[in-house]
């Protein structure tokens, strides 16, 4: 397993592909938003986050689409399957992988986001990255999960997408709502349904894909 | 010879094997039976199941009927009868922008490969010691044939799947893939190999097999036919 994420990571560094176009994905998106929206001091607790989550989710399934990309080259998905590994150690590798991208993609955008929207995140910082952190688990459970089974559509970009937004409504409506009551100043732990949804789903879906991925990538 | 031995001395049994995808039946109630070490051709024209028939030994596609035991395991195997087995398919199955020497030493680590300097042992077997350091994308198609059979015996597997490992390939390379099949056969690994060419085929082989529309339709006795009589058996099973 770990032997997958050093390599994913070597090849990512070589490429700079995924992270480079979530970012630029990224900045556009707010950089749009910045423009149409007028954010106001008094509004912007209530707009951000739908801006920042609309942000991270749409760009993260353009990364989310490229999970698999890399093995198609020269059938390397072939020698992945036909290896002794455990499927659901390839699920967790592969989740990994997409989650520290994303991260690091996150890490390259928040400052952005604080910046053209002016949020006043003094002694809230650490809440958002917490929220932030936990939101980003359930994409990338998710969207690992089916990320295999879209590559074996023609339309793989089409599909994923398709796939992977309706189910991840709840655990957008939960990052929207964290973000936001942690934007007021709330704690982790008055986060109350919304907190437990957001660790729920990616626990749940995490587990699903470790369990399931044996199943969609046999034939 | 007692029951355990028979099987010990099975590599393959495949039995009343079919496969279909969407409405073409593919294979239909292929029977082969091979012993270990050794080398069995697999010859047949486009679309008669060979590739069919290999990516269900390597594990890659169930069969829809029938049986396919490896060495006494019944497939689809463990995790542990995956190990046992290399595979080269129409592919290189490398990243390319990994150098040989790096994505040797990834696989050694998915196989969990612990003898200390098998990448370079190997690196030297293929030739490719002096190329190692550079991209698998800047290499030639007979170098990149090189490095999958490194890949694929990179861990000393006992069943080596070969997927018209000559394709592509010029007289030279196609030589030393040869030599390099050879050398394998002595060490006693059991090879299955789909070919095109009959002297390539009968030149590495000690079985010989004619697949015809997802069957057997001819197998070699204990004597293999010269290339001539090869392809007027070939003709005579697949009606060309």
């Amino acid at each position: 397993m770990f032997a997958l994420i050093w390599k994913d990571l070597i090849l990512e560094a070589r490429r700079r592909e995924t992270v480079t176009s979530l970012f630029i994905l990224g900045v556009l998106i707010l950089l749009v938003f910045n423009f149409a929206i007028d954010i106001q001091s008094d509004n912007v607790a209530e707009l951000a986050p739908g801006l920042l989550w609309a942000s991270i989710v749409f760009s993260a399934m353009l990364g989310l689409s490229r999970t698999f990309l890399v093995e198609r080259e020269n059938g390397c998905m072939t020698a992945l399957l036909i290896a002794p590994l455990d499927r659901g150690s390839l699920y967790i590798a592969k989740f990994s992988v997409n989650l520290l991208l994303m991260l690091v993609f996150e890490a390259m955008l928040l400052p952005i986001f604080i910046l053209f929207f002016d949020l006043p995140v003094a002694g809230k910082l650490l809440n958002l990255i917490v929220v932030i952190f936990a939101g980003s688990i359930g994409l990338s459970s998710i969207g690992t999960l089916f990320a295999l089974a879209a590559l074996g559509t023609r339309a793989r970009e089409l599909m994923l997408p398709l796939i992977v937004l309706p189910l991840q409504v709840p655990l957008l409506i939960a990052a929207v709502k964290a973000t936001s009551m942690v934007l007021d100043g709330a704690s982790l732990g008055e986060l109350g349904i919304w907190g437990t949804m957001l660790a729920a789903f990616g626990i749940l879906f995490a587990t699903v894909g470790w369990l399931t991925f044996e199943f969609i990538s046999v034939d | 010879m007692n029951g355990n031995e028979t099987t010990a001395a099975v590599a393959v049994k495949a039995c009343g094997v079919e496969r279909r995808f969407s409405h073409m039946r593919v294979l239909r109630g292929l029977d082969l039976e091979l012993e270990r070490g050794r080398t069995l051709s697999i010859f047949g024209s486009n679309g008669a199941g060979k590739t069919t028939f290999l990516n269900i030994l390597a594990g890659l596609l169930r069969p829809d009927r029938g049986s396919v035991e490896l060495f006494g395991e019944t497939l689809p195997g463990s995790a542990e009868l995956r190990r046992r087995i290399g595979v080269v398919g129409h592919e290189a199955f490398v990243y390319g922008d990994m150098s040989a020497y790096e994505n040797l030493e990834y696989y050694s680590r998915l196989y969990k490969v612990e003898k200390t300097g098998r990448v370079e042992a190997i690196l030297d077997e293929v030739g490719l010691r002096a190329a190692a350091k550079r991209p698998a994308r800047t290499y030639s198609r007979g170098m990149l044939q090189r490095l999958a059979l490194a890949r694929a015996v990179l861990h000393e597997p006992e069943l080596l799947l070969l997927d018209e490992p000559f394709t592509g390939l010029d007289p030279v390379g196609a030589r030393l893939l040869s030599t390099l099949i050879g050398g394998l056969h002595e060490q006693g690994v059991t090879i299955i190999l789909t070919v095109h060419d009959f002297e390539r085929g009968l030149e590495v082989a000690d079985d010989v097999v004619v697949l015809h529309r997802g069957r057997v339709g001819w197998r070699s006795a204990q004597e293999l036919p010269d290339t001539a009589q090869m392809s007027e058996i070939y003709e005579s099973t697949v009606g060309a």
